[in-house]
């Protein structure tokens, strides 16, 4: 099994330091393998560095996904963290 | 000549360039070392002792940083420690050890690594992250090496402008304000976290500085503008001379090494909080009456094994011993779960600010309680201005514990006994706590996000986080009521804050317990300041009935110390 979602990042600055850092804090505190995968570059989004290299602009699309124990409580927190879901056409 | 930069932080220095050496692979000859490790599991078990001393240094370092700069300091360091626990950091270490590398150089070839590729983004922010990095990675290489680099950029006198290819967020703490003029480097960008550290501790700085450290010889007499972003060498005089005064006109307020009085002729005493002897050998070169918050926490957290009480005695011993026969007031262990003590262990909780910290973690760990109790009584024997505070006090059962603990471990103890108020319950039984204890003391930055329920360094709060909430003032004014004849001071951020002094004082409080630096600038306020013009003013502010309210009416106190 694995839980999948995408988000759109909402942070002006993009993911920077600051909200990297509680985004991997968050994402430690899961037990599943977790992926957070932007354009065609993936990291393991336990790690600042995987997360960082990156290089997430505000308003990108990313998808995280989720190998393990806890992994659908996981993806949406995680993508909640990051901002809204993205547009589906209606407002 | 003039070399061009980007200004990062604003302001004139006059100065002797020092250069500073740039980020270096560390140099270390294995066989070189007493007692060197051969096997693998030796060289990783060397590596993991250096990631964690590292790992008690950086923590702290930002709650230094954040003592003196705040949360947002604090958080720039505390990015470091995130690093050392990066799977993608560490586990190429590892493999690189495993297959033969010495530990510094898996270090060094890691982290270089790592910074190329952060350092290669498109995003000039991220970007930046690469020199947080190689701070990271030095600090690890110099340790596994047994060299410190806290203190490298000390032993300079004089005025001195450093120049730098690059400086490190954690070196910028470190610089001695009294003789670092100002900063200068060739790499760098305005969100470096060195350069925003530069203007929080409003040292002028330009980075980016290309083609510097060629264009200058060490020793040469600069001008350095941050504001316009130059660097101008050998300048003629008239240059230097302008610059001078404009420096000067920015230069901190004297010195006042006495108590002072208000204008009507009230005493107040104008303590400092430290964490280290050097901070209170500050503290008294800033004219501190006292010590009125000795946090003992990071002779702990400092090292890498839990100090006995004989290392402690020596410890406080050199604290009173700084303070120059001045009273200081140590604070027993205040730590929770979110700060590690090394050798201590404390169980990982879903809420540390609500769990076991401070009082409740100490009765917790007797031996470690006892030896602490033990050592501060040795120290009260032979300096008679020592006195004991207990953190995170909740309600006087627990006050009732420590002076059975004391009787116990520590009999004839002459030390003076206080408790904090911080935790709302203490607020509201401070008539009861106030008949037990001979002081009391308000940590009032745990009091404000306790009262608010909310946490001061969560972005989204920060609309609700005040220290000048009405919540917050009246429950001050509560305080110092029911405190009666106890003395009571304030020794969190509030008390340095320019905005409080008049306020503070207009509440009934007369010791004031600040960052060091901050004493000159709180002791000239209270020496402009009519007491009884202050607490009619604060009546007003107490009227408040929101948050907006009571901007309005500081006003008015702002104006009596101006």
């Amino acid at each position: 099994m694995t839980a999948s979602q995408t988000a759109i990042v909402a942070d002006p600055l993009g993911l920077h330091a600051r909200p990297a850092a509680d985004f991997v804090a968050q994402a430690r505190t899961y037990e599943s393998e977790l992926v957070l995968t932007s354009g065609e570059k993936s990291g393991n989004c336990k790690s600042l560095l995987g997360v960082l290299k990156l290089g997430i602009a505000t308003g990108s699309e990313v998808s995280i996904t989720a190998i393990g124990p806890d992994e659908a409580a996981a993806v949406e927190a995680l993508a909640s963290l990051l901002g809204r879901e993205p547009d589906t056409g209606d407002t | 000549m003039i070399v061009t930069g980007v200004p990062v932080s604003g302001g004139t220095a006059v100065g002797r360039l020092v250069v500073v050496g740039a980020h270096v692979p560390a140099d270390v000859d294995v066989d070189d070392r007493p007692g060197s490790a051969s096997t693998v599991e030796d060289l990783i078990a060397l590596l993991v002792a250096a990631v964690d001393t590292s790992r008690a240094e950086i923590t702290a370092i930002a709650a230094e940083a954040r003592e003196r700069l705040g949360d947002e300091s604090a958080a720039i360091i505390e990015l470091q420690l995130l690093v050392l626990d990066d799977p993608e950091w560490w586990n190429p270490i590892l493999d690189q050890v495993r297959s033969g590398s010495e530990p510094s150089a898996a270090v060094w070839s890691v982290t270089s690594a790592v910074a190329e590729v952060l350092g290669s983004l498109e995003d000039p922010y991220l970007r930046e992250r690469a020199a947080d990095v190689l701070d990271v990675g030095q600090r690890v290489a110099d340790r596994l090496a047994g060299r410190s680099r806290r203190g490298a950029l000390r032993g300079l006198s004089g005025d001195v402008v450093l120049a730098a290819y690059e400086l490190s967020p954690t070196d910028t703490l470190d610089l001695d304000l009294d003789v670092v003029r100002g900063i200068v480097t060739e790499t760098g960008a305005r969100t470096s976290h060195a350069a925003i550290l530069a203007r929080q501790l409003g040292i002028p700085a330009v980075v980016g500085a290309t083609g510097l450290l060629e264009a200058v010889a060490a020793g040469s007499l600069v001008v350095l503008d941050g504001d316009a972003g130059t660097c101008e060498i050998n300048p003629e005089q008239h240059v230097v001379d302008r610059a001078r005064t404009k420096a000067a006109g920015a230069a901190p307020r004297a010195v006042i090494d006495h108590p002072v009085t208000t204008r009507d002729g009230l005493k107040i005493r104008v303590l400092a909080n430290a964490s280290s002897v050097a901070d209170v050998e500050r503290a008294v070169a800033y004219g501190a009456d006292g010590i009125g918050l000795y946090r003992t926490e990071f002779l702990f957290m400092g090292s890498p094994e839990l100090p006995d009480e004989d290392a402690q005695a020596e410890h406080y011993a050199a604290v009173a011993e700084a303070a120059c026969g001045r009273p200081v007031t140590f604070r027993t262990l205040d730590v929770g779960g979110d700060k590690p003590v090394p050798g201590l262990h404390v169980e990982a909780e879903e809420n540390p600010f609500l769990g076991v910290r401070g009082i409740r973690l100490t009765l917790a760990n007797r031996p470690v309680f006892d030896a602490q109790l033990r050592a501060l009584a040795r120290t009260a024997a032979a300096y008679p201005g020592v006195s004991v505070m207990i953190p995170m006090v909740s309600g006087l059962e627990e006050l009732d514990e420590v002076r059975e603990v004391l009787r116990e471990v520590a009999p004839g103890s002459t030390f003076r006994l206080g408790a904090m108020v911080e935790v709302p319950s203490a607020a509201l039984l401070v008539d009861e706590f106030a008949r037990e204890v001979d002081f009391l003391s308000v940590g009032t930055n745990d009091l404000t996000a306790y009262l608010l329920a909310a946490d001061r360094g969560n972005l989204h709060l920060q609309h609700l986080y005040s220290e000048f909430h009405p919540a917050v003032l009246r429950a001050l004014d509560q305080i110092r009521r029911g405190a009666a004849d106890t003395p009571v001071s304030i020794c969190g951020e509030l008390a340095g804050d320019p905005r409080a002094s008049g306020l503070l004082i207009g509440l009934g409080y007369r010791r004031l317990s600040v960052s060091g630096p901050l004493v000159p600038a709180v002791k000239d306020r209270v020496r402009r300041l009519d007491s009884g013009a202050a607490t009619a003013a604060t009546d007003t502010v107490l009227r408040a009935r929101r948050h907006r309210d009571v901007e309005a009416a500081l006003q008015v106190l702002l104006d009596l110390q101006a």
